[in-house]
């Protein structure tokens, strides 16, 4: 194969890589920030992805944007009701993920780690079988609310929806981390990442705080919901699995807690899946994500971005 | 020491809990008036759709035999069982409908990996065992007790690599396939090894997780090997996902599927984006036979919903075992499972077949062109083209 | 010495006693769920081991299932039949089967050595995530590789070893070989932890930097906890694919750890018996609401999933209810179970 052919082939898989990871990092943002705060892996946030894009989707439905039978073709949305979908997906998730917490993980914050982690696997397994009971289970058409375009950069393709992917992405990791470092709803939930205890003495609501983090990674895993079934239109109650898990990993990698890690961790390992994946064998590219997270683990267990810490005697 | 006590009270305790489950010394013999069929599919989680699609047509066959008045004047009853998309599943209710229900014979399963983990109870059980669907040729080999109604994926891999080269006249093809799937793995290797030994060449295979939604380096992988067509033995959930990307990459060399493309939603999800592209399927749904027509009227009047492949083999399978009912002189599991070998020259909604010395039903592929809306038939291969 | 023979003799005959019993009398589904719970037991009370005993937290049980087999069925097809071909079912023999376990058993401990030594530097849910990695890496590469059958896996797996006087489903053995694994792995395991080596890693669970004060080798004795762990894995997945005849990479996902996981806490974690009894609620919670399923199917109004709803249902409740599981750290026991009974019931005679 030419040179030439290689480095075209490699910036490809990037640009593939890039727009895979900006989704792993968004959904990343939920596990790290409920995991700095709860040290609670939030399985359940993978099924909160998958009622994003369902939402979504039954809101278009119900406003006739998509065929009664399985022969139509669907109409697209205009782009203000599109993103008005949006935003009522995003409050939706926004309150299951709020209900969750209050249901399942706050009768249990003083119970140890595991039953918690338990339950979450509970709530995400009924998320999971509820959603095929209620929405069926078979792939749904999800709605045109962009037209597809493709860009050419070179020798770089690169659909419109995955320029959508990476901006949107940007922006709202720009904005969380603003709102996390200058708010004073954000240094509540840094003081209570950092101490619960102590913060509760200091007259923060920790409860109210915790259930604004469920809030805010419910709503980015909304928007992440949305953008993947906009770029790959078929949506089922089970599309959080694979992706739950690939996030929660990149959270890992990046350094659990942290925002720019979860952001770091999702673009590394989408690139990394791509290129390593593209480059070598497709198949191992699960395997790589993995094989990656274990090397950065044995030499910085706390992850890339993570505050190490210190063993207390 | 008192731990090991209690220990063992409490095994005992769970021992018999069980007791309920006794063994009924004197079996209780099939009612008179009626036939149990055993059914097991995945009737939830990931495949849920398959099998209830295929239940549907099993549903439909069962019936109109009994509407009809069953047969010989016994009525046939469904037992239907849900393998939770799990093999393992699979084979806990395939006792459960063995031993427990004590059906006559078994349908099931669409998916290669279920029925080879059922296969060894019915072996075992001497119940007949007919999937309706499961092309995987390890199936049928697991024991004589194992039969099917559909062809194979040797055949199947073989037709298409057939096609592409001897009709479409392609000389290089490219493999997308899911790496984790029997079906999937099992068409593509069959696929190329017919491929080359034409004198074709694969210049590129890409492999993902059959979970995957995603496929764009698998895309971009292929796209750069300029092929002339495309293999892509999937599912329909996938494809028009798979058939997006291509186009989005700006590939324009037309894809190639096997009867797993088939679902009333696969234009819907692929947009237009499978226009032009082909698979190989078990009957023309054009097909002016009045079987076919019939079926397709009786399904959309009964479920309100288009039939797809699965319903159709389902509901021969039925009709199969009616057959053999008939041929083997009883509805017992030794006289249906002789009937079964003597099925011969049978003429089903998919196509006029007969079951071989290894258990497989003989029967051809039709090749569908898919139109913007509609399914063209564009070649028949019977089994004895390819050898 | 004479004590370990005689506690194993009864368990040989309680297993032998059991098996025969059960082929006799009991209906073959019903010894199939037992036979499930048996092998689900082997894996929750190896697993307790690691993360109950010593305090680490694995996910990757499955992968050192599908070790043991993948090593085991290999052997115990190409011994028995001297061929990879589909073909009629036999039966193993008593030498063949027992090469089998053992080459599976020590396949999966060399495996744990491999990936605990250096993922056992890890603490807490970081572990478990590399665990979890390492279970599906096992997976993916399993599937690839075309010799042992790729995605479909390995077929015709024998049956168990034969023995005198035992007729029935399947030979009627499965459960001799499995319950037999099981009390041995228990007997094993209750006087593991009695023992130093037991008290060493309980010591670590609770404070890992006061035991190495007190001169224990912490990583060592971890991987030591984490080899045992994977050995009697390694024995479930080759006893879990002779019982099924055919075993698949995908028979063992990331679900499944997390499954046996699941059966630890709910029994509660660091308890032998509690282990047992999260295995058999894990086990049969599914099995027994699937009736309800059916009959709702067949009354017309089919809820797709219905029982896992309702399991997951009450898996949620029942830790918010019991978050300590239903044992806690202790042991089932006479006076844990009276500690159950209401004082009021019990009168005068309980704790004030």
């Amino acid at each position: 194969m030419a040179e030439a052919d290689i480095t075209s082939q490699l910036l490809q898989y990037s640009a593939n890589g890039l727009a895979k990871g900006s989704t792993y990092a968004l959904m990343a943002v939920g596990y790290t920030l409920v995991y700095g705060v709860l040290q609670l892996i939030n399985f359940a946030h993978a099924e909160v992805y998958m009622l994003g894009s369902h939402f979504a989707y039954y809101q278009a439905r119900w406003a006739g944007y998509l065929p009664e039978d399985s022969a139509g073709k669907p109409e697209s949305v205009p782009i203000g009701l599109a993103l008005g979908f949006v935003a009522v997906a995003m409050i939706a998730c926004s309150l299951v993920g709020m209900l969750i917490e209050r249901i399942a993980y706050r009768p249990l914050r003083n119970a140890g780690r595991l039953a918690p982690l338990i339950t979450a696997i509970g709530v995400s397994l009924l998320l999971q079988y509820g959603g095929q009971a209620v929405f069926g289970t078979e792939p749904k058409l999800f709605p045109t609310f962009m037209e597809t375009e493709v860009y050419e950069l070179g020798p770089i393709k690169f659909p419109n929806t995955n320029v959508l992917i990476v901006l949107t992405t940007v922006v709202l990791m720009t904005a969380l981390t603003l709102f996390v470092t200058k708010t004073r709803p954000g240094a509540a939930m840094r003081a209570c990442s950092h101490d619960m205890k102590t913060a509760r003495l200091m007259g923060i609501n920790v409860n109210a705080t915790i259930s604004l983090t469920f809030g805010i990674g419910s709503a980015m895993a909304a928007v992440a919901g949305v953008l993947v079934a906009m770029d790959q239109p078929a949506i089922t109650p089970l599309m959080g699995v694979q992706i739950g898990l690939k996030a929660f990993v990149a959270a890992v990698v990046g350094g659990i807690g942290s925002i720019p890690g979860a952001a770091l961790g999702g673009l590394i390992l989408g690139v990394s899946e791509s290129v390593v994946g593209g480059l070598w064998e497709t198949s191992y590219a699960e395997a790589v994500a993995f094989v990656f997270l274990i090397v950065v683990l044995l030499f910085k267990p706390s992850g890339l971005l993570g505050k190490a810490t210190r063993e207390k005697v | 020491m008192r731990t090991a006590l209690a220990l063992v009270m409490a095994f005992m305790a769970l021992v018999l809990s069980f007791t309920p489950g006794c063994k009924d010394k004197d079996p209780d013999p099939q009612a008179a008036n009626e036939i149990k069929i055993g059914v097991f599919l995945s009737l939830s989680d990931a495949n849920a759709d398959f099998g209830k699609t295929t239940l549907n047509g099993i549903q439909l066959a069962v019936d109109e035999i009994n509407e009809k008045g069953g047969v010989n004047g016994k009525k046939l009853v469904l037992v239907t069982k849900d393998t939770r998309s799990s093999p393992e599943q699979a084979q806990t209710v395939a006792k459960e409908l063995a031993t427990q229900d004590k059906v006559a014979v078994a349908i099931g399963s669409v998916e290669s990996g279920q029925s080879i983990k059922a296969a060894p109870v019915f072996q075992e059980a001497g119940i007949p065992m007919v999937s309706p669907s499961s092309t995987n040729p390890e199936v049928t080999k697991q024991g004589d007790c194992i039969f099917r109604v559909c062809y194979l994926d040797d055949f199947q891999g073989a037709s298409c690599a057939a096609f592409a080269y001897k009709d479409l006249e392609f000389r290089k093809a490219a493999i997308i396939f899911a790496q984790d799937d029997d079906y999937s793995k099992g068409l593509a290797d069959f696929f190329r090894k017919s491929f080359t030994a034409l004198g074709g060449t694969i210049v590129e295979e890409a492999a993902f997780q059959g979970k995957a939604s995603e496929f764009k380096d698998q895309v971009t992988k292929i796209a750069a090997a300029n092929p002339d067509v495309i293999f892509a033995p999937v599912y329909y959930g996938s494809i028009g996902l798979i058939a997006r990307d291509f186009r989005k990459q700006g590939v324009k060399a037309p894809l190639l599927g096997g009867d797993g493309w088939e679902s009333p939603q696969l234009i819907q999800l692929a947009g237009e984006t499978l226009e032009g592209c082909y698979f190989g399927y078990h009957y023309d749904p054009e097909d002016s036979d009045p079987k076919v027509q019939g079926y397709l009227k009786a399904y959309k009047a009964k479920f309100n919903t288009e039939p797809n492949s699965l319903s159709a083999l389902g509901y021969d399978a039925v009709y199969t075992v009616v057959k053999a009912i008939e041929l083997g002189g009883g509805d017992t599991s030794a006289q249906i499972k002789d009937g079964l070998t003597k099925i011969k020259d049978f003429h089903g909604v998919t196509g006029t077949y007969s079951i071989d010395s290894g258990r497989n039903a003989q029967k051809a592929i039709t090749m569908l062109k898919i139109g913007g809306t509609d399914l063209k038939k564009v070649k028949v291969i019977q089994p004895s083209d390819i050898k | 010495m004479a004590r370990t023979i005689a506690i194993f003799l009864a368990a040989l005959a309680g297993c032998y006693g059991l098996n025969w019993f059960l082929a006799e009398f009991i209906e073959v589904v019903y010894v199939d769920y037992l036979n499930l719970i048996g092998i689900a037991i082997i894996l929750a009370v190896s697993l307790n081991v690691v993360n109950g005993l010593t305090g680490q937290f694995s996910l990757g049980h499955a992968g050192f299932m599908a070790v043991g087999a993948f090593v085991a069925s290999p052997i115990s097809i190409w011994l028995t039949y001297g061929e990879f071909e589909s073909g009629p079912l036999a039966h193993a023999s008593l030498l063949h089967f027992g090469l089998a376990l053992l080459a599976c058993g020590v396949g999966a401990a060399l495996v744990g050595v491999v990936v605990g030594a250096p993922a056992l530097r890890l603490k807490g849910d970081y572990l478990a995530i590399a665990t979890l990695g390492f279970g599906e890496i096992t997976r993916i590469m399993l599937q690839s590789q075309d010799i042992l059958g790729g995605p479909t896996g390995l077929k015709r797996i024998p049956k168990m070893p034969q023995l005198p006087g035992t007729a029935g489903w399947d030979g009627g053995t499965s459960t001799f070989w499995i319950f037999l694994v099981v009390a041995v792995l228990v007997i094993l395991t209750v006087r593991l932890q009695r023992s130093t080596f037991g008290r060493a890693l309980i010591a670590i669970r609770e404070n890992e930097l006061a035991a190495e004060t007190m001169g224990i080798r912490s990583s060592r004795m971890k991987v030591m906890a984490f080899v045992y762990g994977a050995f009697f894995a390694g024995i479930a997945g080759a006893l879990f694919a002779h019982y099924q005849h055919s075993v698949r990479p995908d028979d063992f996902t990331a679900v499944r750890s997390i499954g046996v996981v699941v059966m630890l806490v709910l029994g509660g974690l660091g308890s032998v018996t509690g282990a047992i009894t999260g295995a058999v609620f894990v086990t049969l919670l599914p099995i027994m609401l699937r009736p309800v399923e059916e009959s709702l199917a067949s009354s017309g109004t089919p809820i797709t999933g219905l029982s896992m709803i309702v399991y997951a249902l009450l898996l949620i409740a029942f830790m918010i209810f019991r978050p300590q599981g239903i044992f806690g750290q202790r042991e089932l026991s006479l006076k844990l179970l009276r500690s159950w009974v209401p004082s009021a019931v019990r009168g005068k005679g309980g704790k004030p």
